[in-house]
């Protein structure tokens, strides 16, 4: 599904990622831990293709095709879905016209029928339903003035309607209360299947009790320090980062 | 003795004044018509060392004047409103003008219903009726060059009266064509009585690549309690020079919204003059500007709260493309008196293009001391983060740059009142951004 192999990324000079391997199959969950700028959030916008950052070296192929060489919107019709930290507002663009424009493009490339305005709002009802987002939310320009856990229950939206291969999911925990939590995670694990991957980037374990992960990344200083099962997200959390920050540059 | 201009006159300059001495308007208006042209005379066009015209230089700009047209034969007449800007499903009440004549009967003047009056001003210039004592009655600043040359040169346009109470249902539209590269001086006077309400439109279109010329004036006088929609739609031929005013004064209790949606002609300064005449009254001036290939598009408007307890806002979406050029000025002045004196204006650029410019001058001058004003310039390019999202999703640039730019426009858009008429505009800014994605 997804391979990165020696992934090097800087940003105006400085490098962020230095020397980043994982291997994604079909139906894996990994969970990528690690501390606040340890490159984790650099390496879900890499993967989605944002422009400000340098490819010093290093390559990821997605489904055996080269992921950074394609544009943003190309690897979404791929299969590759980023929900964002920080999801963007976007004043005088309605949620669901955004939905049906992002859906229709998508499908449009993956070689499938637009869906008409009738067959559209059926499945967006279908789908929001699950996820406490009401019809008057999906109403108002996208994300704007929504309240955190709004903003990550669309994104959650997004994704289930794009059916992607691969999910990214960027601190999504984050800003968010316990019943929120539990709503996001429920949308997150019912789109698990032995077909779809996630990769569940978080800076805490709670997450990870709702979202159980295959595989756990300890991730520090731009490179996976440490790979495992799940008991070691449950180590970090009681031992914190400290073992991985703290070692000097070798 | 001569006394000599500080500026040695252009050849357009000495045209006019030619034509002036030449045409002898010896109508109900002339002494009207003299004091405009002796104020021309004095200044001639103004140039970029006269402050409001420092972003737009007429002196520059009119190289030549062409002559004025005359009313054109029945199926030219026919064929050029064939091709007017539509308005799809909305139904208006059209005054038809080509190349500044009134055309009967192209026109819907016997629809407008009760407690309308209209007569052309060429009718009410014939009969010397004595409505013409209310032309150029309304406040001007500083006698400006470009309504100085309408009134010295208008011939033509609506003479409208709404009746006390009136609420017109249909919008009226004035709509201005031009079949080639004439002149034309249209001069509009709407009387609106006091609580009536009407929705005024002003359709500006011509064949392209044209070097025609719109030199337009429109009074509006909006009596107390009443309210008033004015939608300005400038659609000139790419060739063409579309200069018009609007003057409005608004009574106590007034409400006034006025649009100027600007996306035609080569040059184009769209000037309004609002003044508050009586409390209470609240006037919204809103403008969409879209500018591509070389336009220059000025947008100029002049707030003036001479009493107190008036409310004024002023929102404008510039999207300028290619090696355009976008101009917003904009200033409120509060009067001593003008207390309680609500004012803001808020103005946003842009850019799609390296090459395309913004000149932006809000100003203030306040001289009451218990009033809230702001004002907010802001321009930029498209937002990437915002790209970033849409394109995140599956959209392709092309598509997520017109929704992006579709939003921008959508606050102005969004408040033109009524719906229709709101949906018209938008299907035409949509076909906008569907050109700039596929370039001929």
């Amino acid at each position: 599904m997804l391979e990165i192999k020696n992934l090097h990324v800087a940003v105006e000079g400085n490098e962020i990622l230095k020397g980043i391997d994982l291997t994604v199959k079909p139906g894996e969950v990994h969970a990528i831990m690690g501390p606040n700028g340890s490159g984790k959030s650099t390496l879900s916008y890499v993967l989605a293709g944002k422009d400000d950052y340098d490819i010093t070296a290093g390559e990821v192929l997605f489904n055996g095709q080269n992921l950074l060489e394609m544009a943003p919107n190309e690897r979404a019709v791929a299969g590759l879905f980023l929900a964002f930290q920080y999801p963007i507002e976007i004043p005088g663009v309605a949620t669901m016209t955004f939905l049906k424009t992002a859906l229709n493009a998508v499908r449009k490339e993956r070689g499938k029928d637009e869906l008409s305005t009738p067959e559209f709002m059926k499945l967006v009802k279908e789908k929001s339903a699950k996820l406490n987002v009401s019809q008057e939310m999906l109403r108002r320009p996208l994300n704007v003035g929504f309240s955190g856990g709004e903003k990550k229950r669309a994104e959650i939206l997004q994704m289930a309607l794009l059916e992607p291969a691969l999910c990214v999911l960027d601190e999504t925990d984050s800003g968010l209360d316990i019943d929120a939590l539990r709503v996001v995670s429920d949308g997150v694990n019912a789109l698990r299947s032995p077909e779809r991957s996630m990769i569940v980037i978080t800076h805490y374990q709670r997450l990870l009790d709702h979202i159980v992960p295959d595989i756990v990344h300890v991730m520090a200083r731009g490179r996976i320090q440490k790979t495992g099962g799940k008991e070691l997200a449950k180590e970090l959390e009681a031992k914190g980062y400290a073992d991985y920050v703290g070692e000097a540059a070798a | 003795m001569t006394v000599k201009p500080d500026i040695p006159r252009t050849p357009a300059e000495e045209e006019l004044l030619k034509r002036f001495a030449d045409c002898d308007p010896c109508d109900a208006l002339s002494s009207l018509r003299e004091t405009a042209m002796a104020h021309f005379a004095r200044t001639g066009l103004p140039h970029r060392r006269v402050e409001a015209y420092h972003y737009t230089d007429l002196k520059a700009l009119i190289r030549d004047v062409p002559p004025r047209g005359t009313l054109p034969a029945d199926e030219l007449a026919q064929a050029t409103v064939a091709g007017a800007p539509g308005w799809g499903n909305a139904s208006v009440n059209r005054l038809v003008f080509i190349d500044g004549h009134f055309v009967a009967g192209l026109s819907d003047a016997g629809a407008l219903g009760e407690g309308v009056g209209f007569i052309p001003l060429a009718k009410a210039l014939s009969e010397k009726s004595v409505i013409l004592e209310r032309v150029g009655a309304l406040p001007v600043p500083e006698s400006d060059p470009e309504v100085a040359l309408n009134t010295a040169f208008m011939q033509d346009g609506a003479v409208l009266e709404i009746a006390p109470g009136t609420e017109v249902a249909t919008p009226i539209e004035i709509l201005h064509l031009a079949t080639g590269a004439v002149a034309s001086f249209p001069r509009h006077l709407v009387l609106v009585g006091k609580g009536a309400s009407v929705n005024l439109v002003e359709t500006y279109s011509g064949p392209a690549e044209t070097a025609y010329q719109v030199h337009a004036t429109s009074e509006v006088d909006v009596g107390e309690g009443a309210t008033v929609t004015f939608l300005k739609r400038q659609e000139d031929g790419s060739g063409a020079m579309h200069l018009s005013t609007t003057v409005v004064r608004l009574a106590e209790e007034a409400r006034y919204h006025q649009t100027g949606f600007a996306i035609g002609a080569s040059v184009a300064r769209a000037q309004s003059f609002v003044t508050f005449a009586g409390s209470g009254a609240e006037a919204t001036l809103d403008g969409a500007i879209l500018g591509r290939a070389r336009q220059h598009l000025d947008t100029t408007m002049v707030i003036d709260h001479a009493v107190p307890g008036c409310n004024s806002r002023e929102v404008i979406r510039a999207a300028i493309d290619d090696r355009a050029k976008g101009i917003f000025q904009g200033r409120i002045v509060v009067r001593p008196d003008a207390q309680q004196t609500d004012g803001r204006m808020m103005s946003r650029a842009l850019l799609l293009s390296d090459g395309a410019e913004v000149d932006t001058k809000p100003e203030l001058e306040i001289f009451a001391d218990d009033v809230q004003c702001a004002h907010g310039a802001t321009s930029g390019e498209i937002d990437e983060d915002m790209m970033f999202y849409l394109m995140s999703r599956g959209i392709p640039a092309d598509e997520a740059e017109t929704m992006l730019i579709a939003a921008f426009l959508e606050e102005v858009v969004d408040a033109i009142d009524p719906e229709p008429l709101r949906e018209a505009l938008s299907a035409r800014i949509e076909m906008w951004l569907g050109e700039r994605r596929r370039p001929a």
